[in-house]
């Protein structure tokens, strides 16, 4: 569109428009001498406006300035009526994204043994598995082929269904071949006519392999290197960076439609911090049973786990329907919620996120220290300077161990500890030190050094000097929400939060101001305690005084 | 253009302090040396600064969040001709979106960007600018190919045949603050006259061959580009 320049006339207008609209009162009184009072109130239609903008996230039509002509205050109703608006459950969307930042956009999902890129040759494109050993495991060589932009049909199948495999040369590694190209549909496309070309190896449909007498699937991280396994039907074994991008958006979502049920008022508040309600989809559960697996342990941990809601049979990538699930011990409402927990990646991220936004508590860089405590060791609770935060940090931390750290797996199905490495790494599928490096720790006890066992991360520090570590991680964050229920501190917060974010300035608490809201936050928060219902928390602030009141 | 600007944005900041410039019931002028003693008890009368009683602090001024921002713009610009709600355009784009600016006016991620900062900066006040002349061009359009003048958005109260009277201007200017500002106002308000002004000059610009429309028209689409430009349109 273009836009039209305005002559020096119609600026100046504009400029002496806009200087008086913003230099005095929103309303002229005669009456008062155009002068500007302190605390003077909105007028009906002003306050109308702020209210829909605050409750329903958009200013009102032109038609809804009738609901307060000829009143003096906007009406109790419909303050309700905003409220039940469905711009309110956005609002308190965006209230809750702020409070906690549940955004997983970036978290890598991808392996090199179940990633696709491509080559051109002129203007059509072929799709192949980058990774050097999957590529050296398939062609041999160095591990640099990649296929021939010839169809597989010509160079023909052997009897096990592999494809041929045309040798090519020598390089500086050994021999190695080139097999053809097929036509694949690809799970994630909708048109049946958008067929890719891939090569024929990683296109390989095969969904399991045999290793000895056992059956793997091919979809598990310790298939990568197999060379019966490629992509499996339709690719669905592999992703790439946009199918990558529609899971961060779905667990996204899946947080949010979580956080809008327990704020429209048909359910407890606090629930939602503990509920073992959730929602899912098609996708979210495709992402589940065919490609959570293949990550390694570098990348985010993702794979179902024992409190999970059960994998689905046969789920459709395209399935974006919402339906609801039950899961188990330790889920606990929106904290072991994928778009949290890989979000802050850390238990005392996760720790120190919920403390900030549910109890209102920061913790300040402390003032260093070099008397009466450690001056070294690992232990935080006990090292100075340190522990003047890491002594509250580390047992709330606690709380959230029992979910997978840069992960959203619970780890209820996991040994607490092993007495040994090799009972360690046989814990995984084939036994490996990846496995074990990954959620454990070596920790020696601490009378005899040579008695060693090999601890869940986030028990490390679970011994008779930290009796609240244990106690706290099978509590699960349900415990600290009850924690904070109980003392009342999570409703004072939430007042305090709610108050902040629709009056966009925090409460006075100075107890000695004149203009002191101490016994204001404890009379509202005593309230939200009784009746634990968000949207008369919100109603209750916006009915204040104060909220009316202009600059 | 530079002084247009930093102009409307010292207008808009302006309103953060809207009694700063406005009388109270302050002093004149300070006591002079003789009329506080040495002891530094003030015997002048100096009158009492504040009639007011102590209350809470009000809610604090800011801009609208640039989701407000994205869900109130088609709520005051109606819908075009075709149907669809008018939003702020880039070329097809949607200009509010993240990926033109939507980020860089402020709107959070939540991974790099966590809290959205809701003054009004120049560069909000520059690309308000543009908004404005945007969407009121959509909406002068749209008004154009409707039938009926109590269809139209900019001109409900005000035919732009050369018709129009006076006290129809005023109407249609109360109709269009109370659209766009939430601000019911009488047609002897100042606001009002100050906005007629801005309807005059833009009309004028039609006299001057400069827009091309209808001299009425382009006067009402001004005022739209000053409703929408208005700190009290983006300030909640």
């Amino acid at each position: 569109m273009k836009i039209l320049r305005l002559p020096i006339a119609v600026a100046a207008a504009l400029l002496l428009w806009t200087a008086a609209s913003s230099a005095a009162p929103d309303d002229s009184s005669s009456e008062e001498g155009g002068q500007c009072l302190l605390h003077r109130e909105l007028t009906p239609e002003r306050h109308l406006r702020r209210l829909s903008m605050d409750l329903r996230g958009r200013v009102p039509a032109y038609e809804e300035y009738a609901l307060v002509e000829g009143e003096t205050s906007v009406p109790e109703a419909v303050v309700d009526a905003f409220v039940a608006d469905d711009g309110y459950r956005l609002t308190m969307r965006r209230y809750h994204e702020l409070l906690l930042w549940p955004n997983p956009y970036g978290v890598t999902l991808i392996t090199q043994n179940f990633n696709l890129s491509n080559f051109l040759v002129g203007s059509d494109r072929y799709y192949f598995i980058p990774s050097t050993t999957k590529k050296r495991t398939f062609r041999g060589g160095d591990g640099s082929h990649t296929c021939q932009p010839v169809h597989q049909d010509t160079l023909g199948w052997n009897a096990d269904g592999t494809p041929v495999c045309e040798p090519k040369g020598t390089d500086a590694t050994g021999p190695w071949c080139e097999e053809g190209y097929v036509e694949v549909l690809p799970y994630w496309q909708t048109d049946p006519t958008a067929k890719l070309r891939v090569c024929a190896f990683g296109a390989q449909a095969a969904e399991t392999y045999d290793k000895g007498s056992t059956t793997l699937a091919c979809n598990q991280r310790l298939a990568g290197n197999e060379k019966a396994c490629g992509c499996g039907p339709n690719l669905r074994f592999c992703l790439q960076y946009s199918t990558q991008q529609n899971v961060w958006a779905a667990w996204r979502e899946q947080f949010l439609l979580l956080v809008d049920d327990y704020t429209n008022g048909s359910r407890p508040y606090s629930e939602m911090l503990t509920t073992k309600r959730a929602y899912t989809n098609g996708r979210l559960e495709f992402h589940r049973k065919y490609l959570a697996a293949q990550a390694g342990y570098s990348r985010a941990y993702t794979q179902p786990g024992q409190g999970d809601q059960p994998v689905a049979e046969n789920p459709d990538w395209h399935d974006i329907s919402w339906t609801e699930i039950t899961r188990e011990e330790p889920h606990s409402g929106v904290l072991t919620l994928p778009a949290y927990s890989l979000r802050f990646q850390t238990n005392r991220g996760r720790a120190n996120r919920f403390r900030i936004a549910f109890t209102g508590q920061y913790f300040q860089p402390p003032n260093p220290e070099i008397s009466g405590c450690e001056s070294e060791g690992d232990d935080l609770t006990t090292r100075c300077t340190c522990r003047k935060c890491h002594a509250v940090l580390e047992p709330l931390a606690a709380y959230f161990g029992g979910i997978a750290e840069a992960g959203s797996t619970p780890l209820a199905g996991f040994a607490k500890e092993f007495t040994s490495q090799a009972a360690c790494n046989a814990a995984d599928l084939e036994p490996n030190s990846g496995f074990c490096n990954r959620f454990y720790k070596i920790v020696r006890d601490p009378i005899d050094p040579d008695i060693r066992r090999w601890k869940l991360l986030a028990l490390e520090w679970a011994d008779a000097s930290h009796p609240e570590v244990i106690a706290n991680y099978d509590a699960g964050p349900a415990g600290i929400v009850a924690e904070a229920k109980d003392s009342g501190i999570l409703y004072r917060a939430t007042t305090m939060n709610m108050f902040k974010f629709l009056l966009k300035r925090d409460m006075n608490m100075s107890p000695t101001a004149a203009d002191s809201e101490l016994d204001l936050l404890e009379e509202i928060s005593a309230e939200f305690q009784n009746h634990d219902d968000l949207g008369q928390l919100v109603k209750r602030i916006v009915q204040l005084p104060q909220y009316r009141r202009m600059p | 253009m530079r002084a247009v600007i930093a102009t409307t944005l010292l207008a808009g900041l302006s309103v953060l302090a809207a009694c700063a410039t406005e009388t109270t019931s302050a002093p004149s002028s300070p006591p002079s040396d003789s009329q506080v003693k040495a002891d530094r008890e003030n015997v002048g009368d100096i009158g009492d600064v504040s009639t007011q009683t102590a209350l809470s602090a009000t809610r604090a001024v800011q801009r609208m969040p640039i989701a407000v921002l994205e869900a109130s713009i088609p709520v005051v610009a109606g819908s075009d001709i075709k149907g669809p709600s008018i939003t702020w355009k880039e070329g097809n784009n949607e200009a509010l979106a993240d990926n033109i600016y939507g980020a860089v006016l402020g709107r959070p991620d939540f991974i790099t960007v966590t809290e959205e900062n809701s003054a009004p900066s120049s560069l909000y006040v520059k690309f308000m600018r543009d908004m404005a002349r945007n969407v009121c061009s959509q909406i002068s359009t749209s008004d154009h190919q409707r039938s009926s003048y109590s269809e139209t958005t900019l001109w409900r109260f005000a035919p732009i045949d050369g018709s129009v009277t006076p006290e129809q201007i005023n109407e249609n200017l109360r109709y269009l603050t109370l659209r766009f500002l939430g601000m019911r106002l009488t047609t002897d308000d100042p606001y009002i006259e100050k906005l007629r002004a801005v309807f005059e000059a833009g009309r004028e610009t039609s006299n001057q061959g400069w827009a091309g429309l209808h001299g009425d028209a382009e006067g009402w689409r001004t005022v739209c580009i000053g409703l929408l430009e208005s700190p009290a349109f983006h300030i909640d």
